[in-house]
């Protein structure tokens, strides 16, 4: 694995403290990148980033808040600061909870849509800002989910956040596409993180399973490869569209679920 | 270059030229033995390239008709036969009709576009179906077309061609997912081959307008402001073939510049 067709890349993942993103940004680092580790969660992020370093890899830790955008601006400054330019953005950072259709309130919404949906745009905008200044182009690469496809009664409002991150993708193609920056979008089924540790806890808690890892279960028993995914599933595709190798592919939102979901 | 596919056994079809000629390069970089298959005796030459450039390949080129079964079927037997194994198979094998009417298409027309397009792929997949499972591990690659997702006035069988293709990789790969074998197609939007200009060429002496301006209205048409290169799909490809794609499976992957989003 160690080839190093991203070597000289200035990358940022948000949402690396743990799960998808820690596996994205440590992938990114062992092909060659620099890599902004940014998280609201700054002490699991310095965590990463010294693992990073650890492994011969560059990394700094930046602590972020997807929905602030003085916060987001701060954290691309200092990668900017740090590695001298900003070639590639996952905005990776999320929330999720189980909630049945009826039980979903107001601050429910907001919070999930403020994370998923208005962070990822505020990512995007101020990526942008970066990326168009410097005149080379750039990749955007958004988490979506399969849920970001097929609406799921258990989370619908999850699910609402993450079609918008399709939504933003395809709008994001279209406006940055003459600036030579591609937005694309990725979309894991049932990966195993601490995100999903959390929601089987909840379908527990709200009587909808009875054991733990039973939630996790039915769901992988969909999944056409026939088991569940870890984040190493994710970050070989993750890869693919930071590299020069996805150039001509823009605005898709592609699917990394075993086979759970095809449209 | 990297080593993704170090020793794994591929084939190719439509491989003499265009696209698929640069897949099979592309392929071979990446470590495979790469077998050429094509009607055109030209595939000859591009086996010889492959073999001068990249020593170590065992490849052979095959000459073939894929829309005729047994001769698929004894290219898929002999790859096994002398390699040992398939384990990345392209169906990329694909003509265009000229722009016409429905009501002016005639019957030879549609067997040989449906023939080569959709047949061709169903072919040389189920000889394929026959030998991957006993290995318990392969990948297939069908390369379909964003004509495949959208229906367009004049091209009606081109379309359903490929649309046939994309749905016909959705049903094999929930049939082989059991046995560890994906199974995804590439589509790709308006690219820089001899298809394409020759398509716009027609297309502007139609609408009595200069091929300058054809080509300019096209362009708009895209996000990323330009026709894409063969190599923009050759990587495509090695990404579903190589472990990276290890978790992807029934999905068609556009590689079209931001065209069309589903």
């Amino acid at each position: 694995m160690a080839n190093e067709r991203l070597a000289g890349k200035s990358c940022v993942v948000t949402g690396a403290a743990r799960g998808i993103g820690t596996a994205i940004a440590k992938r990114l680092a062992e092909e060659g990148a620099s890599v902004g580790v940014a998280d609201l969660n700054i002490d699991g992020a310095r965590k990463v980033a010294s693992e990073i370093e650890d492994q011969g890899g560059k990394a700094v830790a930046c602590p972020c808040d997807v929905t602030d955008r003085a916060s987001v601006k701060a954290m691309i400054r200092q990668v900017v600061d740090s590695f001298g330019a900003l070639d590639v953005i996952f905005n990776n950072a999320g929330v999720g909870e189980i909630r049945l259709f009826m039980d979903v309130r107001e601050e429910d919404w907001e919070r999930i849509m403020n994370v998923n949906g208005l962070g990822v745009l505020i990512c995007m905008q101020e990526a942008a800002r970066q990326m168009i200044e410097q005149g080379k182009g750039g990749k955007m690469i958004n988490t979506s989910s399969i849920a970001g496809k097929e609406g799921y009664d258990l989370q619908p409002h999850y699910c609402a956040s993450k079609f918008a991150v399709v939504a933003l993708t395809q709008a994001g193609a279209r406006a940055f596409g003459k600036e030579r920056i591609t937005v694309n979008a990725f979309c894991p089924g049932v990966v195993h993180t601490e995100l999903w540790d959390q929601l089987d806890k909840e379908f527990m808690a709200q009587g909808i399973s009875e054991r733990p890892g039973q939630a996790m279960e039915e769901f992988v028993s969909r999944a056409l490869l026939g088991r569940k995914s870890t984040p190493e599933d994710i970050v070989g595709l993750a890869s693919f569209l930071a590299s020069g190798d996805s150039d001509y592919i823009t605005g898709q939102s592609i699917m990394v679920d075993g086979g759970m979901v095809m449209n | 270059m990297t080593d993704r596919l170090s020793d794994q056994v591929a084939l190719v079809t439509g491989a003499a030229q265009g696209i698929g000629r640069v897949i099979a390069l592309r392929l071979a970089e990446e470590g495979a033995h790469v077998v050429l298959a094509d009607r055109l005796p030209a595939v000859e030459d591009a086996a010889a390239e492959l073999r001068t450039k990249f020593p170590r390949n065992r490849g052979f080129a095959v000459c073939v008709d894929v829309t005729r079964t047994e001769e698929v079927d004894r290219m898929v037997g002999d790859t096994v036969e002398r390699l040992g194994r398939l384990d990345v198979l392209v169906n990329n094998a694909g003509v265009n009709h000229p722009m016409t009417a429905v009501a002016d298409l005639t019957d030879e027309t549609f067997d040989h576009v449906i023939g080569v397009n959709f047949r061709g792929t169903f072919n040389v997949c189920r000889a394929s179906a026959r030998v991957m499972p006993e290995q318990g591990s392969g990948c297939i690659v069908n390369i379909g077309s964003w004509y495949g997702k959208q229906g367009f006035a004049y091209f009606g069988l081109y379309c359903a061609s490929k649309a046939a293709v994309i749905r016909f990789t959705e049903s094999l790969a929930l049939e082989l997912a059991p046995h560890g074998i994906r199974v995804n197609s590439v589509c790709p939007g308006n690219m820089a081959t001899d298809m394409h200009w020759n398509s716009l060429r027609e297309e502007a002496k139609i609408r009595d307008i200069t091929f300058e301006e054809m080509d300019r209205q096209v362009k708009d048409t895209i996000p990323l402001g330009t026709q894409g290169k063969p190599e923009e799909i050759a990587s495509a490809v090695v990404y579903l073939a190589s472990e990276d794609g290890g978790y992807l499976t029934g999905q068609a992957i556009n590689v079209n510049g931001g065209c069309l989003f589903h």
